[in-house]
């Protein structure tokens, strides 16, 4: 009977060691999946780290270049040879050619852009066939015009580059003479920036 | 480990991975939303243009021989500040040529300009300052003459020739 008891013990022992063997395979395995799916988790988590330290890092980059600003000057020196004015009093008593010189030069690091224009016109005229102009760039000839009795550009989007020069020589000259009482023309020739045309930098 | 818990732990994991991925993605697109805007360019946008205008409406040079007594010369110019920001600018004698071997109190020179007016200051015999780091406000035209005298006790037969030069400061505009 006792050899029977123990015999019976045997049996169940190893009949449940093998359950008890299996149930431990699944635990493992089950605590293998959970430690594959955390480990993923902490790699991602890591990569994760790297990614927004760069992210951080450029996006510092841009708002520091964003905040860098680029000043860039057009210093333009003009000169007259005899000031800016052009005053003929009594246009019947000119004779000979006036001259007038304006030297152009760009002081600055950046191209600039710029109109030359005959302004605050007064004169008696009312014909635009007493006077006339003619204008040279750098000696090259740009026109030979009647003087205007109206705020006109005389040379218009005129772009200079940085340490560069422009010579103007303007020569006006009588066409005729005017019966008219006082016939007088007084005007200025400027140099004003011209904004309308966008300066691209190389 | 209970089953209850087992399946709270994989919730919990699955949830993590599944934002992980999520995150990882995001993190992708921000990356290239930035390669973007460095390759495509803010670059340019950040240029600022100072304009200004020096005019001189005669020649910027002296050239004076035999200076005689109550000798008066006035030369105008215009400096001109197109642009919103200020600058700031200098002006100065350069070039200076003179048979003066000091400076004579009775050879003098003074600035007036819309803005400033300097001390009347004897001519200098060398490479001086007339004004240094001048404010010139934006959208701003200051007209100035320089005006050049001689008194009654000068010494005859002096000759001098001088620039007067204006520069721009493009270390920095005024704040």
């Amino acid at each position: 009977m006792k050899n029977k008891n123990l015999e019976f013990t045997k049996d169940l022992e190893s009949e449940f060691s093998s359950l008890i063997k299996i149930e431990n395979q699944k635990q493992t395995l089950r605590n293998g999946i959970i430690i594959a799916i955390l480990a993923v988790s902490i790699i991602i988590g890591v990569i994760n780290l790297v990614l927004s330290k760069r992210a951080l890092s450029q996006t510092r980059e841009i708002n520091d270049y964003t905040k860098t600003e680029e000043k860039l000057y057009q210093t333009l020196e003009i000169t007259y040879g005899d000031n800016s004015n052009i005053t003929f009093d009594n246009i019947n008593n000119i004779e000979g050619p006036t001259y007038k010189t304006i030297t152009i030069k760009n002081n600055g690091n950046s191209k600039a852009v710029f109109d030359l224009k005959i302004n605050s016109i007064k004169t008696s005229l009312v014909d635009q066939n007493v006077l006339s102009y003619t204008i040279t760039k750098n000696d090259m000839l740009l026109g030979n015009k009647k003087l205007p009795l109206k705020e006109t550009n005389i040379d218009s989007g005129v772009t200079i580059e940085a340490g560069s020069k422009i010579i103007y020589k303007i020569e006006i000259n009588k066409l005729s003479n005017i019966d008219i009482e006082d016939p007088y023309f007084h005007a200025n020739i400027i140099v004003v920036p011209n904004h309308n045309q966008t300066i691209t930098e190389n | 480990m209970g089953k209850k818990w087992m399946i709270l732990i994989c919730v919990f994991c699955v949830l993590t991975f599944i934002s992980s991925i999520t995150t990882t993605i995001l993190l992708f697109n921000i990356e290239n939303h930035h390669d973007e805007i460095k390759t495509t360019g803010i670059k340019g946008s950040n240029v600022n243009y100072q304009s200004t205008f020096i005019t001189y409406y005669s020649e910027n040079k002296l050239n004076l021989e035999n200076i005689f007594p109550g000798n008066k010369v006035e030369k105008n110019f215009t400096i001109t500040n197109n642009s919103s920001d200020s600058v700031k600018y200098s002006i100065t004698w350069q070039d200076v040529v003179t048979t003066f071997a000091e400076e004579n109190s009775n050879f003098y020179y003074q600035l007036n300009c819309d803005d400033i007016t300097s001390q009347v200051t004897t001519m200098p015999i060398s490479n001086a300052t007339i004004i240094a780091n001048q404010e010139l406000k934006g959208n701003h035209t200051n007209n100035c003459t320089l005006i050049i005298e001689s008194g009654n006790e000068i010494p005859l037969e002096n000759n001098y020739s001088a620039s007067y030069i204006i520069k721009i400061d493009e270390g920095g505009t005024a704040e």
